[in-house]
């Protein structure tokens, strides 16, 4: 009796492993199968803390990923970080007189571009108050190899090390105000205004 | 009690296998509970947490595998393969026309069952790891790296499983049949194997480490094959040996 109470729980668990197997082979998935574990693709590290040609290095992985236009006419502008986040806000001069205020949000071009909170621009009066991207939190799931499957396979142990690699994001806000216009910036602690080369 | 049946080895191996199947079924209903305690703890993301974090974003990342599982199988191979050299056990044998050679035997076509059994589901309890994780929680957030496993990885995976299984299970035979010897070794064996640990740790000489490398490392499928089997035979002969100097019931 015992026997058979044995037999057939061990029946009912390898036909339940043989349906889950099933399962898995016959039903197409859907996964964030974007994220790309290979590191040919991503940047190294170093990169990012290289002075030399600093703002090349960074929009060099960045796309364009938000754009505001604001018709300006007046002769100063007071930039104004509008939140207690960290605002870093490059700024690059364009040919005066044309009366154009351009603000632009990159991103580095990542499987996170399309998950993350954006800058919000106002402009309003003289006044243009830039509030940065709302802090946001990601929440994944991954697989690590079985060891018993990567037995023969070379280079497997570097996989967290690939994954934390792809991960790594940046987003970057840029204005672009007319040379006849003066800047008034005044940070509340955690504003920096970063004047690039003139165009 | 004496017998005066003449019966060839063969006969006499399968006989005892045959009934040790039969009569350990209940190690295979263990063998399920422990897999399934492992798939338990790895869906409740037991298997590592890593977060990292910028200006503005914060990453957690959960990690899953279905090791843990094969941990599980491997600790139940070596414990079950360790009590088969147990008094308890080994008497059995004596219900049939034995030896010292014929019990072995079929002890070791035992531990090759087991090792199959282990090895198989453990491979498929990784893939019911993948199907939990995907139909019962949230897979907007899966990513997609390494949770497709093809079916040659899958088929490399079970037999890479079934072998080191097998290599777990000569380990606790022989460690089983060493400690038989004298009940002394019982407290030696446990206190030497503590004192490489000790030893590995304060001289950095990573002894344990070497020994799992030497199998865990190989790259080559035939020298991997070729490792694992000629350990196996090894710790399998010496089990057989000493059981052999063992005193006669």
């Amino acid at each position: 009796m015992q026997l058979k109470f044995y037999r057939y729980t061990f029946i009912i668990y390898s036909a339940v492993l043989l349906l889950s197997l099933a399962l898995f082979y016959l039903f197409p998935k859907t996964v964030l199968s974007e994220i790309e574990l290979d590191s040919s693709g991503v940047e190294d590290q170093s990169d990012h803390d290289a002075p030399i040609d600093w703002e090349r290095e960074q929009l060099g992985g960045a796309k364009l990923y938000h754009e505001w236009h604001f018709d300006y006419a007046g002769a100063c502008l007071e930039v104004a970080p509008a939140d207690s986040e960290e605002v870093r806000v490059h700024v690059k001069r364009t040919e005066a007189g044309t009366g154009r205020i351009v603000a632009e949000e990159y991103r580095r071009d990542s499987p996170l571009s399309g998950m993350m909170n954006s800058y919000e621009v106002d402009l309003t009066g003289n006044k243009l108050s830039v509030k940065g991207p709302q802090r946001c939190e990601l929440n994944f799931k991954v697989f690590t190899p079985e060891f018993t499957v990567v037995q023969f396979r070379e280079g497997e142990r570097e996989h967290s090390q690939r994954l934390h690699r792809s991960f790594e994001f940046f987003q970057l806000f840029y204005l672009y105000v007319p040379g006849d216009v003066e800047l008034d910036f005044e940070p509340d602690g955690n504003g920096h205004l970063i004047i690039m080369d003139e165009e | 009690m004496m017998s005066l049946a003449e019966i060839s080895l063969g006969k006499a191996v399968k006989q005892q296998y045959g009934f040790k199947i039969r009569a350990y079924g209940n190690l295979f209903v263990s063998l399920m509970a422990v897999q399934l305690i492992a798939l338990l703890f790895t869906a409740g993301g037991a298997t590592g947490m890593s977060g990292m974090g910028w200006d503005n974003i914060y990453i957690e990342i959960r990690y899953y595998s279905g090791t843990m599982i094969f941990v599980f199988t491997a600790l139940w191979i070596a414990v079950n393969s360790f009590m088969l050299t147990l008094p308890l056990f080994r008497n059995i044998d004596f219900s049939f026309v034995t030896n010292r050679i014929s019990s072995n035997l079929a002890n070791i076509g035992f531990m090759i069952t087991a090792a199959v059994a282990g090895g198989g589901t453990a491979a498929l309890g990784s893939i019911l790891l993948r199907n939990i994780l995907y139909y019962l929680t949230e897979s907007g957030s899966l990513i997609g790296a390494n949770f497709m496993v093809a079916p040659g990885e899958l088929f490399i995976g079970v037999v890479v499983g079934m072998l080191y299984l097998l290599l777990f299970s000569a380990a606790g035979y022989f460690v089983g049949a060493l400690l038989q010897l004298h009940r002394s070794l019982y407290v030696l064996v446990p206190a030497l194997l503590l004192g490489v640990l000790l030893y590995d740790a304060a001289y950095e000489s990573a002894l344990m480490l070497r020994l799992i490398g030497f199998f865990s490392l190989e790259l080559s499928p035939l020298l991997f094959v070729l490792k694992i089997a000629g350990a196996v035979l090894l710790l399998w002969t010496g089990a057989g040996l000493i059981s052999n100097r063992a005193e006669i019931r």
